[in-house]
């Protein structure tokens, strides 16, 4: 029985390690990229200080885009992207009450009925979709990449943050809550799209 | 080899000469892949437009994936001295020391769809967003499956670097699907036969196979051919491109999605380009330009002629 037990030993001390190729491990030391470094980090002390900065209440924004003269201008002023060839992405703030959790879809969603009487669609995952909240980021573009697929991945870890944000969150039916989150729109939005959540608190 | 290899390119050097005869701007040198496939046809369409538009005389080539045969076109443009070259290249890597021959020879090259990893050798290179393609049939693929069963990937040739792009942007929306399995992957070369017979062949192999994800359009249409031959109307099929073709298939149904690439729109970018510099002087803001590929549904997909999409 003692004996089994040390045989036990070397498996609970190695259990806290991570088995790593040669490539994953020269990656880690060195990222490819140095924008891939610290997502985290660059997440809690840039990218979501900035959507919360820049967000605008929902009925307030709408109001504004729709008064717009064109798209172009009305991002120029209410929003943001790093080229023309991109959809424009819309900082957001929600404020109201939670009306439906869908958790059923891996890509997870809820309800949320706006102070302003909309009902929007947020975001809850696991799974992120989209690149708004990688999109929304002043802080770097495409031209720092110059690669589509490590373009991509950065886009993912962020949506990552996001979902683990989420996760621990678990909003339910009920709770009242403040959003900032983004949308990305391609032309002058009628209703409000689905939304990305960068912050989130209970009410 | 030999022999046909030298009749296009007196061929080509025929054309150019006849073309910047009676040109007040010069001929611009349009060079892509094939004139067979609607994707590269319609890229040359895109730019011999803008470029006539513009008041320039062209001169539309192919070079069908062969560096060499696109090597010895680029030595004919320079020799006629064409005033710049639109160009779809042969190879990322390989065809890097025949844009800078045009260049040191003063003839700016614009890059259209595919990249190369070299910066301020090309005046510039627009290309689409292929990772948000794929992502975004993917995302359907995915909604259509249920989130769930087995799955082919079909890829359109992983010499291709887009290609490349594409199967990894599929893969990172469905390996976030525990419950989507893959039961088989291979490579269909692009085309629409090799995609048939493969499909042939995993139907076979996999019988309980429910979605197809596919790397292009010819290479969906033949995983269409296959199903169709098989009575297997239950399959799920994406793709990426947007020919003519596919949205008839999208519309009939056969094809869930798919996302349509401004192949036009880059090409008349890329002529826009070596305009301003041929003109003026004037090198484009980013030498690095990303176009955005536009999901195709039965909702929209009446929109789309000749990869040119109106809404």
């Amino acid at each position: 029985m003692h004996r089994r037990l040390w045989l036990l030993l070397p498996v609970v001390i190695l259990s806290g390690c991570r088995i790593v190729s040669q490539q994953e491990l020269a990656d880690l030391k060195n990222p490819p990229n140095a924008n891939m470094g610290n997502i985290t980090q660059m997440w809690q002390q840039k990218l979501v200080p900035q959507i919360a900065h820049d967000a605008k209440p929902l009925a307030e924004l709408m109001k504004s885009l729709q008064s717009a003269t064109d798209f172009d201008s009305a991002c120029k002023t209410y929003g943001y992207r790093s080229q023309e060839e991109n959809p424009c992405v819309f900082s957001v703030s929600l404020n109201g009450e939670v009306t439906a959790v869908n958790t059923t879809s891996r890509s997870g969603k809820m309800t949320l009925k706006d102070v302003s009487g909309a009902s929007v669609t947020v975001q809850t995952g696991p799974i992120i979709r989209g690149t708004a909240l990688r999109d929304v980021y002043k802080g770097v573009s495409y031209q720092d990449f110059n690669d589509q697929v490590m373009f991509g991945d950065f886009g993912r870890t962020i949506n990552q943050q996001a979902s683990d944000m989420m996760q621990a969150f678990k909003p339910k039916v009920g709770d009242k809550v403040a959003i900032a989150g983004v949308f990305s729109s391609w032309d002058i939005p009628q209703q409000a799209p689905d939304i990305t959540p960068a912050q989130i608190t209970r009410q | 080899m030999k022999k046909p290899t030298l009749l296009l390119t007196a061929i080509a050097s025929c054309l150019i000469a006849q073309a910047s005869f009676a040109a007040e701007k010069g001929t611009i040198m349009i060079l892509v892949n094939s004139l067979d496939n609607p994707y590269y046809a319609s890229e040359a369409k895109g730019a011999n437009l803008k470029a006539q538009e513009l008041g320039y005389k062209t001169s539309v080539l192919s070079h069908g994936e062969d560096v060499k045969k696109q090597s010895e076109l680029i030595d004919a443009a320079i020799g006629k001295k064409v005033q710049g070259i639109v160009l779809d290249n042969a190879d990322s890597t390989a065809s890097v020391a025949a844009i800078k021959k045009a260049k040191d020879a003063g003839i700016p090259v614009v890059l259209i769809n595919r990249e190369i990893p070299v910066d301020d050798v090309a005046l510039a290179q627009i290309t689409h967003n292929n990772f948000q393609a794929g992502s975004d049939v993917a995302n359907v693929f995915v909604e259509k499956m249920g989130e769930k069963g087995s799955y082919a990937e079909l890829t359109c040739n992983l010499a291709d670097n887009n290609c490349v792009t594409r199967s990894k942007s599929f893969h990172q929306v469905l390996d976030q699907y525990s419950d989507m399995k893959s039961v088989a992957r291979q490579d269909a070369k692009g085309t629409l036969i090799d995609g048939k017979r493969i499909m042939d062949s995993i139907l076979q192999a996999h019988p309980d196979v429910k979605g197809v994800i596919c790397g292009n359009g010819p290479v969906a249409l033949g995983a269409i051919a296959a199903l169709k031959a098989a009575g297997r109307s239950d399959v799920i099929v994406v793709g990426i491109d947007g020919s003519n073709d596919e949205r008839d298939a999208v519309e009939k149904g056969d094809l869930k999605a798919t996302v349509m690439l401004q192949a036009q729109a880059i090409a008349a970018q890329g002529v826009t380009d070596l305009d301003n510099f041929i003109q003026k002087g004037t090198k484009p803001e980013k030498q690095r330009v990303m176009f955005r590929g536009i999901l195709i549904t039965p909702d929209n997909a009446k929109g789309v002629q000749d990869f040119n999409f109106k809404s």
